[in-house]
């Protein structure tokens, strides 16, 4: 029997001489999605096809996401951390590109992992005087650089692969804001991406230095403004001992807050903030003194992890169950790792299933590790002098995303 | 490279006919690394001739030549295949010309080798990366369809990707 495969509309193939330039449109951008957006963006001005595909913001999604699945010998981190030295009253501030390579130690032999840090170059964003920020945050290759100060400073976007930017409009509760009385210090922030409405979104809650009471705003980009949400938790802020940026999970951000001792969260669709206890045996209040331990969130596995550090020698790590705006959340206790290295060093992020960021507590010659929960190797990845509780990591990928907002 | 005699008893030839008449016999367990193949081979089941009018054979040789290797390299389960098939990938797209890669490219995409198609496109991407507008026009041979004044207006924009 005799079966053939349908031809195509172009007609049969033949062996007659052709150029890459009679690719089909399709082919031509599985072939342009593979490069980097420092190419793209000089490739703009080959003809005007190119141009109108490469300026489409649905070809910036495509990208973004070929650029996120793509499996790479290297892994890409936007690093927020503070070097202070001892007995040096001043910490110095970075925010830096960081990118990790353990291709060339396939068998994992070695105690260290090929690093090469890129400090974040503002200069290109113009501005009259100094930009000051106090934090940075990023979601698909867009930073998110704010002040710690509600009526003052400049919020900026900015894209470093694109050099793209953006000032952020000033805050619309600053009629709230004295009207209530001294509403000054942002307390808790969080930029991401909210997938139902296609927008990136920045979200800020406002502590008050005199009373027990918050304000909160959203930002969207698509609309480039700011608007007030509800937000009904007297006295549940007002404490910035902990890292102030949230963690944000599918359309979720996350923050811990340790008076009284949870999780606030914020849903980008709904405009709501909730409340999630912590895992059972660290749901007591007040915490007892003695036995302090140090929580951060962590993203593994597509899930929120809750790390618990500085306790009795051990690290926990909870996951949470996919929230759906529920009260009660629940928490599966992944692992615990009783490890006497596992207490000289303080978890920032998941570099992998199994490999876990820290920063070293050390007071001299204070460093950065990768460390494997499993077979509690220890990795050296050549960061100095980092402050450990400083430190907010999340994971890159140079993007074409503009911050302009087109949807 | 002779297939192991312990497969040879279960494995089914397909003929593979390419739109110059050029017949292909390939062990099914390699044809099917096409998805176009795959599906046919699945659908319809007892088809033993398959006749492909949209390419010729010298390219359907090619591909074939491709499937085979990483075919044999999969029934090896060993780790350092992956690395193997590395490698033979290296070897096979290092010299392709345009015209070759052009005619590759259709053929994976025709046949749904989604695997050849990502190699062969990675290729492409790799050639022009770091080129410059003008080279890109050459390698692809691509007119500039811009008014006076709106290439330069696209170039002043981010005037730094050009240095």
């Amino acid at each position: 029997m005799e079966t053939a495969l349908s031809p195509l509309l172009a007609g049969p193939q033949n062996e007659e001489m052709r150029r890459l330039c009679e690719l089909p449109a399709e082919i031509m951008m599985e072939i342009l999605l593979r490069l980097p957006p420092e190419s793209l963006l000089r490739f703009k001005c080959v003809c005007k096809s190119w141009y109108a595909l490469l300026t489409d913001p649905s070809f910036a999604n495509k990208h973004l996401h070929f650029s996120k699945s793509r499996v790479s010998a290297s892994t890409s981190l936007f690093l927020t951390w503070c070097r202070q030295r001892l007995g040096d009253p001043d910490r110095v501030h970075f925010r830096s590109l960081v990118t990790i390579s353990d291709s060339d130690d396939p068998e994992g032999i070695r105690d260290h992992i090929t690093t090469v840090i890129e400090d974040l170059d503002l200069s290109t964003i113009p501005h009259q005087g100094n930009l000051q920020f106090s934090s940075a945050s990023q979601c698909n290759g867009i930073i998110c650089l704010a002040p710690d100060s509600l009526l003052h400073g400049e919020t900026v976007l900015y894209n470093p692969a694109t050099r793209e930017f953006k000032f952020l409009p000033k805050t619309c509760l600053g009629p709230r804001a004295s009207q209530v009385g001294g509403f000054i210090a942002v307390e808790r922030e969080g930029f991401g991406y909210d997938l139902k409405a296609n927008d990136y979104k920045l979200v800020r809650i406002v502590g008050s230095l005199y009373s027990n009471k918050c304000i909160a705003e959203v930002y969207s980009m698509a609309s480039h403004s700011w608007r007030e949400i509800q937000i009904d938790m007297a006295a549940a802020i007002g404490l910035s001992d902990y890292n102030r940026i949230g963690l944000c999970c599918k359309g979720i951000f996350y923050w811990y807050v340790s008076m009284p001792n949870r999780i606030l969260c914020f849903d980008m669709s709904s405009d709501e903030f909730h409340s999630i206890p912590l895992p059972a045996p660290h749901n007591v209040k007040p915490e007892n003194v003695c036995s302090r331990t140090y929580k951060t969130l962590a993203l593994w596995n597509e899930s929120i992890a809750l790390l618990i550090s500085g306790g009795v020698m051990s690290i926990e790590i909870w996951v949470m169950d996919d929230y759906h705006g529920a009260v009660e959340a629940s928490w599966t206790k992944h692992l615990t790792i009783s490890t006497i290295s596992c207490c000289l060093y303080h978890p920032i992020m998941f570099l992998k299933k199994d490999e876990l960021l820290m920063a070293s507590l050390a007071d001299v010659d204070t460093t950065m590790v990768s460390f494997n929960v499993v077979t509690h190797k220890l990795k050296n990845l050549c960061i100095h002098g980092v402050s450990p509780f400083s430190c907010v990591g999340s994971f890159y990928t140079k993007s074409l995303v503009s911050v302009n907002g087109g949807n | 490279m002779s297939s192991s005699s312990t497969t040879t008893t279960t494995t089914r030839l397909l003929m593979l006919k390419a739109s110059d008449g050029v017949t292909f016999e390939v062990e099914e367990a390699v044809a099917t690394k096409l998805g176009a193949i795959n599906n046919m081979v699945e659908e319809e089941g007892s088809e033993d001739l398959i006749c492909l009018p949209n390419v010729n054979g010298k390219f359907l040789g090619m591909v074939l030549e491709w499937c085979k290797k990483h075919a044999n390299n999969n029934t090896n389960s060993d780790k350092g295949n992956d690395e193997v098939n590395k490698w033979w990938d290296k070897e096979f797209v290092m010299d392709l010309d345009q015209n070759t890669l052009y005619h590759l490219l259709m053929a994976a995409d025709y046949l749904s080798g989604t695997e050849l198609v990502d190699l062969l496109t990675e290729k492409v991407a790799s050639m022009i990366r770091g080129k410059k507008v003008e080279e890109i026009r050459e390698t692809f041979k691509i007119k500039s369809d811009f008014l006076p004044g709106q290439e330069e207006e696209i170039r002043k924009k981010n005037s730094w990707a050009f240095e």
